[in-house]
């Protein structure tokens, strides 16, 4: 019986999980982090079911925000898995979780402990000309640029393959500094946003009328001729009631897109997505997103990213009045519109050279073509 | 069906509260902040409902000896009266801050109480205190206090954070909520006293 208790207190799980982060073990705050999680199967039989990690960040001043991913997994039997995940580390990060779940049964789970690094770190390709913190092999070399987001230099002194080269170059456009995404700028500009304007043509008249008819016939009610004041109201009431049912938006949210690509010298383009919630509800954008984050307010700035299929969904909560910034690295086929000249919250929002870029407008798509 | 008759010296204090409440809204959909948009015209209706339903309360205290059931009806009618006139601007306040029509029901339900409560408080500090200065201090006074202390020590009380949760379907509108119900049944129950008939 005491076995039977310690066993029930100590549960047996089928499955090991490990976790790393950061290149070289070292998370760099504020940067898109590589995290490898590797699952093992000590036993002969397959594993299968779904992969859970779980990160909070930010602190009680700023708001406390999660970072979630769930994916679906395979192990053989005597195996093990390695799964690499882009992970963004917060300040107020400080642990990463994962557990593996079959259906509610819960085959294991681990967690890791992290200090950040507060400035990101230098890299190489290849042997080292100069000092510096990680040394990637080019085996090593990510595909997705936005691994490579830790770093602030990258010395590269091998011949790198085509899609290894796009990666790097990549990286030097979009993160090494050449482009640069003024976040406060475009949430000031997303917060002017309005997904729907007042009838004012309607709404004005209406309102003066309902204020100078009630207020006058008012004093009947203490002649006790309630008549024409029940009329007035119930005819104004009538008429708010058909203006709050036919002026029910039929868009929830304002979006708008900005695409900075340059063809020729990378296929990866910078994707930053502006979206100006109007109402609470649950949004879900194809690719892994990742948010830029205000100083504070951080509370409800969750992020679930989940595994559908091939592809990756990222799963947001927006707020009413809480404009959300968010981007990505992704290769994708190339837009045109009309050419424009930059608008102005544009040109403040983007630090980027301007005499070498060409502003398409398609819709709320901007598309910014570097030379 | 008889309404009952409005007291004359309470035409203007309802003309007042039509006449801000719509002012209220037309400054709550121009102001250029979307958050403060969203909840602005549901803060300023609390506020000016609250000071008509103590004004009605104590008025009422003056009107002289009635039956109770028949005062009850009188302040309900009163109480149905303010939120009547301002339905028509919470239907349009709805609709231009994208809320639910659950949410538009909550915040009525809860104008519904929160005047009701007040005019009670209005109507009790009339019997109670004789001294117009003093009555005049601990209604006002205390109206103020009961939005903004709640606001300072974080509780979910003040009708200025419950209405906002309430229009939101957030869950932190709901303690205050049914505190400001249970709250109502306080005041319905004391209305319903016999003494409430005796002339104040």
């Amino acid at each position: 019986m005491i076995l039977l208790l310690i066993l029930l207190a100590f549960p047996g799980f089928s499955l090991e999980i490990g976790l790393e982060l950061g290149w070289a073990g070292r998370p760099v705050l504020d940067a898109v982090n590589p995290l490898w999680v590797t699952l093992s199967n000590p036993d002969p039989a397959v594993v299968r079911g779904e992969l859970r990690m779980m990160m909070e960040f930010g602190s009680a001043w700023r708001g406390i925000g999660t970072y979630t991913a769930a994916l679906p997994f395979v192990v053989g039997g005597f195996a093990k898995t390695r799964l690499l995940l882009p992970w963004p580390v917060r300040a107020g990060s400080v642990l990463v979780r994962a557990a593996a779940f079959a259906g509610k049964e819960k085959l294991g789970e681990g967690e890791l402990r992290f200090t950040v690094e507060p400035g990101p770190l230098r890299a190489g390709i290849g042997p080292p000309l100069e000092p510096v913190d990680f040394l990637f092999s080019p085996a090593e070399l990510p595909t997705e640029p936005l691994l490579l987001s830790p770093f602030s230099e990258l010395h590269v002194s091998l011949p790198l393959r085509a899609s290894e080269k796009d990666a790097v170059q990549a990286w030097q456009v979009f993160l090494s500094g050449e482009v640069g995404v003024e976040a406060e700028v475009l949430r000031d500009y997303l917060a002017g946003l309005r997904p729907a304007s007042p009838r004012w043509i309607i709404l004005l008249p209406g309102l003066f009328l309902y204020v100078l008819g009630l207020t006058l016939v008012l004093p009947r009610l203490a002649q006790g001729r309630p008549k024409l004041p029940a009329v007035f109201l119930a005819v104004f009431l009538a008429f708010s009631l058909v203006y709050s049912v036919s002026q029910e938006p039929a868009s929830t949210k304002s979006c708008v897109l900005i695409r900075i690509e340059r063809p020729g010298f990378t296929s990866f383009c910078l994707e930053v997505l502006g979206v100006a919630p109007w109402v609470s509800e649950e949004m879900v954008l194809d690719g892994w997103w990742v948010e830029f984050l205000p100083g504070r307010g951080w509370q409800g700035r969750d992020l679930w990213w989940r595994l559908v299929g091939e592809t990756w969904q990222t799963a947001v909560r927006l707020e009413p009045g809480v404009p959300r910034l968010f981007f990505r690295i992704a290769q994708e086929a190339p837009l045109s519109g009309e050419v424009i000249s930059p608008p102005s919250w544009l040109l403040r929002g983007l630090s980027l050279p301007w005499s070498q870029a060409t502003v398409m407008q398609a819709g709320e798509i901007y598309v910014v073509r570097l030379r | 069906m008889r309404f009952p008759r409005l007291p004359e010296n309470l035409v203007t204090p309802y003309q007042g509260f039509l006449i801000l409440g719509t002012g209220g809204l037309l400054a709550a959909l121009l102001w250029p902040d979307l958050q403060t948009r969203r909840t602005l015209f549901l803060q300023i209706l609390a506020v000016l409902q609250g000071i008509l339903a103590l004004q009605v309360g104590e008025a009422e205290h003056g009107y002289g000896p009635v039956p109770p059931r028949l005062r009850l009806a009188r302040l309900a009618f009163f109480n149905l009266l303010a939120v009547f006139l301002a339905l028509p601007l919470v239907l349009v306040y709805r609709v231009e801050t994208g809320a639910s029509w659950s949410g538009f029901l909550l915040a009525t339900l809860f104008f519904g109480a929160h005047g009701f409560v007040w005019m009670g408080v209005g109507h009790g500090l009339a019997g109670l205190v004789r001294s117009d200065g003093v009555r005049f201090v601990l209604k006002y006074g205390g109206f103020i206090l009961a939005l903004l202390g709640p606001l300072f020590l974080a509780w979910p009380a003040s009708a200025l954070t419950i209405l906002p949760a309430l229009w939101a379907g957030k869950a932190e509108g709901w303690p205050g909520f049914f505190g400001y119900l249970g709250l109502s049944g306080v005041s319905l129950g004391l209305w319903l006293r016999p003494r409430s008939c005796q002339k104040g």
